[in-house]
């Protein structure tokens, strides 16, 4: 072996990673320990981050995909289906881990899409077969079995279905699912019974990347400035809850209805700006990535023209504002119209979400006052996960804590020395000269904190 | 266009498939293959080789990530080009680089001439990939998928220069440990 040959070796790597790796740098989690750390940053609250703090958010009782030993990553085995299902019912489900399940090095070949149905409880859901490791190990990953089928099991550990191990004559393959075969149906049915989310506290945190249905430099460009970030206020996931709960989906082939607009290249730049891709992380560990949201039309989508329908104004402000959408005045004015046409569909639900309604209740009136707010905010939010990542890889030594405090809005900085050259250093963090407040301290704890000002 | 508008496109064999995935992916896959050829006659050849393959592929591939289809077929070509290119002499560009970076993973103490198969080393390097840390993984991809310089790697992930050689070499000496382990050196 060579090491071309060795070179060449890589380009078979999944595409989950491949993807995984196209992200910046604000999300990238620094080691296996660490979870929730870098915190949506713009609400009411103050977030204090010092060094090691990473500790108090270790999350002890998620089970951490990075962590789990390949060794672990099948249930016991055994040597038929039959003796799996036994032996599951005596003892407790090892949990297997859905990416030590997904694609390896399956070729763009053999990448044609299968879809199986299935029934479950009231619906008929289609699920989409996705390359898998070989038939053996998704074997040996099976969990119980779809109450009313006779060949599909939920994947070992696993209360929700969002994949699923069908076997047939003994070969085993690993399906997703994708929606119900119906024409429309609530979407907290698909929250519950697919993906076993039932209340806010089940979701620990959403990923919020950039759309890129456009990636030509100039697209590239603005979902570079948009970088991905994460959710991990309570508050601001619990909107995005009530939100999506109250959802309905229209099911896929839907693109009409989604309105993306033309493919003019003026347009595609607006739907990267206006789009978002969100990946729900729940306490079980389980990542969805299959929702996108466009405020151009104010919607929540999936691949495959999976729509859903129009946010009601209301909503569409609160959910922009927590997804950080920033959107240019001639959509905004077609959105109104065409939020206002569901706005009547969406009353009723709307009444059971106290939390979506009292959250907009500080938007500015003025559409471009609040314009202002958001981007100022975002740029406090962005310095602050910068100052954050720096301070994790040890870059910021002299750096005790760093938090975003209101009134003035800025970021504010504790170091412990008073050497110009390192204080030059943290300064150059703050492009526009004016977000970061620094603070000298003797004192060089290193106890995180979480406060609030209110 | 939407991904999945250009797929169609393929599946109904029009043309304009073509025009529009290089629209929309044309500078994306440039910079891949340049990274590798650090050529731009020879990275639009490779352009068009995967234009053609695309062709050839949908239907009935209907790939799942068209980005990261595209990616690994232009990769391909590239490698395989600079070879072709480059048997007898020295390249430039990135690639120089990356390719010495892995020469490390690969002199051990074994001198020995070991047969292997491509795939099972594709295997190897998914796992062990996939058992990194996120961040070690990603910026392992980034330098030995993608042939990113270590400048553009930094600015990606918002670490220094220094950090991310020093993560590179850490990784590189546990990938020659396991391909030691596993018989490929």
């Amino acid at each position: 072996m060579n090491k071309e040959d060795l070179f060449q070796g890589f380009g078979a790597l999944d595409d989950d990673l491949l993807k995984r790796s196209e992200h910046g740098g604000k999300t990238m989690k620094k080691g296996k320990k660490f979870s929730g750390f870098l915190k949506y940053g713009s609400i009411a609250a103050c977030l204090v981050v010092a060094l090691g703090v990473g500790m108090l958010f270790m999350d002890n009782k998620t089970p951490n995909p990075d962590t789990v030993p390949e060794s672990s990553i099948v249930a016991e085995s055994n040597d038929n289906a039959s003796a799996e299902q036994s032996n599951i019912q005596e003892k407790p489900e090892s949990y297997v881990n859905i990416s030590m399940l997904l694609a390896s090095n399956a070729g763009v070949e053999s990448q044609t899409l299968e879809i199986g149905l299935v029934e479950i409880e009231k619906y008929s859901a289609h699920y989409y077969k996705v390359a898998s490791v070989e038939s053996d190990i998704l074997k040996e990953s099976i969990g119980g079995k779809v109450d009313g089928t006779e060949s599909w099991y939920r994947v070992s550990g696993h209360e929700d279905m969002q994949y699923l191990i069908s076997s047939n004559n003994n070969e085993y393959s690993l399906w997703k699912f994708d929606s119900f075969q119906q024409e429309s149906y609530p979407y907290s049915d698909v929250l519950q019974i697919i993906y076993n989310i039932h209340s806010v506290e089940d979701i620990t945190k959403i990923i919020v990347s950039p759309a890129n249905m456009d990636n030509s430099d100039e697209g590239q460009t603005i979902q570079d400035e948009i970088g991905t970030s994460v959710v991990a206020d309570y508050k601001a996931i619990e909107t995005i809850y009530n939100v999506l709960s109250g959802l309905t989906c229209y099911g896929g082939d839907n693109w009409e209805m989604i309105g993306l607009g033309d493919d003019t290249p003026s347009s595609m730049l607006n739907q990267v700006r206006a789009g978002r891709y969100l990946t729900i992380v729940t306490s079980q560990g389980m990542e969805i990535d299959t929702l996108k949201y466009t405020g151009i039309s104010g919607m929540f989508y999936e691949y495959g023209g999976i729509a859903y329908n129009t946010l009601t104004m209301e909503e569409k402000t609160t959910v922009e504002k927590i997804l950080n959408i920033e959107l240019i005045d001639e959509t905004s004015n077609s959105v109104t119209e065409q939020s206002e046409t569901q706005n009547k569909t969406n009353e009723e639900s709307e009444n059971n979400r106290p939390a979506t309604s009292s959250t907009t209740q500080d938007v500015p009136v003025d559409e471009e006052t609040y314009q202002e707010a958001r981007e100022y905010s975002a740029e406090l939010t962005d310095l602050q996960n910068r100052i954050s990542e720096a301070m994790m890889n040890k870059e910021l030594p002299f750096v005790t804590s760093s938090a975003i405090y209101e009134n003035p809005d800025r970021v504010h900085v504790t170091v412990n020395t008073t050497d110009e050259d390192l204080i030059a250093k943290l300064r150059a963090f703050d492009t526009t000269g004016k977000l970061l407040e620094i603070e000298y301290s003797e004192h060089t704890a290193v106890k995180g904190f979480v406060t609030s000002l209110e | 266009m939407t991904d999945d508008k250009i797929i169609q496109l393929f599946f109904q064999r029009k043309e304009v498939a073509i025009e529009e995935t290089h629209k929309k992916y044309g500078s994306y896959c440039f910079k891949i293959a340049n990274n590798i050829l650090n050529n731009k006659e020879d990275s639009e050849e490779c352009l068009n080789d995967t234009w053609l393959k695309a062709w050839d592929s949908i239907p009935p591939t209907r790939p799942i990530h068209f980005n990261l289809f595209l990616a690994k077929i232009v990769r391909n070509f590239a490698i395989n080009k600079y070879r072709s290119k480059h048997t007898h002499k020295r390249g430039k560009g990135e690639i120089v680089l990356v390719l010495d970076e892995l020469e490390e993973c690969i002199t051990g103490q074994s001198d020995v001439e070991t047969l292997y198969i491509a795939e099972e080393l594709q295997n190897t390097i998914n796992k062990f990939v996939r058992g990194l840390s996120e961040r070690d993984g990603n910026v392992f991809i980034r330098r030995y998928f993608y042939a990113d310089s270590i400048k553009d790697i930094s600015n990606l992930y918002h670490i220094s220069e220094n950090n991310v050689r020093v993560m590179l070499s850490r990784t590189r000496n546990k990938l020659r440990i396991r391909l030691e382990k596993e018989g490929y050196i």
